[in-house]
């Protein structure tokens, strides 16, 4: 109420909120497409010192990877969502399933494990995951200070705005996905792979 | 919703955005980008005798603009791109039959008198036609729609409908009548007509004396579709995205846009309100400021506000003018559609009803004889928007009609509360003294 009342505290507050209200998806959707810019290019700088060098950006019709068409669909939608981020391959265990790193916004930017096979989600099952967080301590309790919305706009998302801060956030974000990348590869033995297979109906 | 920001935020961020803007208003530039013939001959509001002429004017291969069919082919470029599907069939290049435009073509249909019109725009491409209803703050007519089909329907082998609209809304079960929703074509003046123009200033680039006009038509869309003239947006995003808390308070101020504006309409019926009362309290005390079914109220408001598609939640203030037979009375009207406009209407138990003929001859025909009321039809004997006056404003800008859907100029003064109250004196004086005139005018007459 308070902020209503300040927007109508005079014309010049009120056309001044108007234009405000005319840029402001704008430029939550720029803040967005460079947030993704700039995790690509860190996951991309990380898999050099990994074993995951040749991997490349897959598109996923249930994770389209990001673009600024999708971001500004998604800002327009209230009901329906359209899923978008990027996904990189890890593993191929067979089939043509291949395990992918997916990271996506569902209300918080999201990231974990997908099962897929011919550019489709094979089961339906994330295999792990968690929110992408701002803090360097992933220790802490998950809040909106370090868990990145855009739509809702989080403290978190809106401290991306410092170019050195997004690019620290950045970077302890990928440096993260590769971590959890890694892990799942040691622990996913053949025993573990033949299970998860059969888990997808795929003996 | 969790409170992330400050109010001392929101009061910097629109302190700062408020003396970019009003350094931008108060001074026309030097360049003449403030210049406008439209606005400046008070037509850019014109449905018909402005915007619907100049669009047929500019696709009509053999118009005076001289440039054949150049436009014609961009506009048609933009359908096929968007409405692939629904205008399969809808010649797609300028060479591939006989093109034809016209505009405001009357029609009497084969029945009774309510299956006459007149379609704004009609593109002909051999035996089809395109009808394009161009709506921006007209009201809607009963089964619209159905009737340009049922016509079109009798001259051409094909019949497209497009409902040309600010911001591409649907038309409601009102205008279409029998006609489905997924055959109308929504196009709008936000996009649309605002990328085909940019479209046509390309194609007119080496041809000054018409690019000009189609730049200073170009800013006539953008302020009708609030996208700004003059308003420097990209230096306003450097303001908002300077510090994370400014684009904090930035997604306040979004968020509570929708009570702002609800809350600064409220403010002016409310005023509209108290001064038509002071009116009828002071000389007409036959007549009566009616609560009913019509009447305001913040939910009704909020609904129109939010609306995407165009149809209609009616609403506005009515005073009872005298009794008719029946038990129904004639009553004075202000209602908002887009724009606020007046005009005079029948009332039952019920509500709003349509005049009878009786009711028609008797108040119709006088309303129609007041200056500047038009009919409409028979839920309205006669009707226009608010004349413009020249308020007391340090900037330079021309007055509109107030529309709270897509604020003007006129409309955002409106939350100053002297400026309001002005406005709301004069809105009043203004359908009074066309009341006072009808009642004389039947007086005469009876």
């Amino acid at each position: 109420m308070k902020t209503m009342e300040t927007i109508l505290e005079s014309s010049d507050h009120f056309r001044a909120a108007l234009a405000v209200e005319n840029q402001y998806r704008a430029s939550v959707v720029a803040l967005e497409l460079q947030f993704w810019k700039e995790l690509r290019a860190a996951i991309e700088d990380r898999l050099e010192e990994t074993e995951l060098t040749d991997s490349r950006w897959v598109d996923v019709r249930e994770n389209r990877h990001y673009s600024e068409e999708f971001i500004h669909q998604a800002r327009h939608l209230v009901t329906q969502q359209v899923f978008y981020g990027l996904n990189l391959p890890i593993k191929e265990i067979g089939d043509g399933v291949q395990i992918v790193l997916t990271i996506r916004v569902s209300h918080f930017v999201f990231y974990g494990f997908l099962a897929v096979a011919d550019k489709h989600w094979v089961n339906g099952k994330w295999l792990t995951g968690g929110h992408l967080r701002t803090c360097d301590d992933w220790s802490v309790e998950e809040t909106d200070d370090n868990l990145i919305c855009f739509r809702y706009l989080t403290p978190a998302a809106a401290s991306l705005l410092d170019a050195a801060e997004r690019q620290r956030i950045v970077r302890t974000c990928a440096a993260h996905c590769i971590r959890k990348s890694q892990d799942l590869l040691e622990g996913l033995d053949s025993e573990e792979r033949d299970k998860l297979l059969t888990e997808m109906g795929m003996p | 919703m969790p409170e992330f920001t400050s109010e001392e935020s929101v009061q910097e961020l629109l302190r700062l955005v408020a003396e970019r803007l009003r350094h931008v208003r108060r001074k026309p530039p030097s360049t003449g980008a403030a210049f406008n013939i439209f606005d400046l001959l008070g037509v850019s509001h014109a449905e018909v005798s402005c915007h619907s002429r100049l669009i047929a004017e500019l696709l009509n291969p053999a118009g005076c603009h001289g440039q054949g069919t150049a436009f014609l082919q961009r506009f048609l470029n933009l359908l096929a791109a968007e409405w692939a599907v629904a205008l399969e069939d809808f010649p797609k290049e300028v060479n591939s039959c006989p093109w034809s435009v016209e505009v405001e073509k009357s029609f009497r249909g084969a029945g009774d008198g309510d299956d006459s019109g007149r379609v704004d725009i009609a593109i002909i491409a051999g035996d089809r036609v395109l009808v394009v209803e161009n709506k921006i703050h007209a009201n809607d007519q009963p089964r619209q729609l159905e009737r340009y089909k049922a016509w079109a329907n009798t001259s051409y082998q094909r019949v497209y409908l497009a409902y040309l609209t600010l911001h591409g809304g649907t038309p409601g079960d009102f205008t279409r009548g029998e006609v489905r929703e997924k055959e109308v074509i929504c196009l709008s003046y936000s996009t649309f007509i605002h990328d085909w123009m940019t479209d046509c200033i390309e194609a007119a680039a080496l041809v000054p004396h018409l690019r000009e006009t189609l730049y200073q038509y170009l800013e006539v869309v953008r302020q009708l579709t609030g996208q700004g003239s003059n308003v420097p947006q990209a230096s306003i995003g450097e303001l908002m995205e300077e510090r994370p808390d400014r684009l904090l308070a930035s997604r306040a101020i979004h968020e509570s846009m929708l009570d702002a504006r609800t809350e600064l309409e409220m403010r002016f019926w409310g005023d509209l309100g108290k001064a038509l009362a002071e009116h009828v309290e002071k000389a007409h005390p036959g007549w009566e400021l009616l609560a009913d079914t019509r009447s305001v109220t913040p939910d009704q408001v909020k609904t129109n506000l939010k609306r995407k598609s165009e149809n209609k939640t009616w609403y506005g203030l009515t005073v009872k003018l005298a009794d008719l037979p029946k038990g129904r009375r004639l009553a004075l009207a202000v209602e908002n559609d887009g724009a606020l406009f007046y005009g005079f209407i029948v009332l039952d138990e019920a509500g709003h009803v349509e005049a009878t003929d009786d009711e028609m001859r008797d108040w119709g025909n006088p309303a129609r004889g007041i200056p500047g009321m038009k009919p409409l039809n028979k839920y309205w004997l006669a009707s226009r928007t608010f004349l413009p006056y020249s308020g007391q404003s340090d900037c330079f800008h021309w007055d509109q009609p107030i529309c709270f859907r897509f604020p003007n100029e006129t409309t955002i003064q409106l939350a100053d509360e002297d400026e309001r109250r002005k406005r709301a004196k004069r809105c009043a004086k203004q359908c009074v003294e066309a009341a006072e005139h009808l009642m004389s005018m039947a007086e005469v007459t009876q």
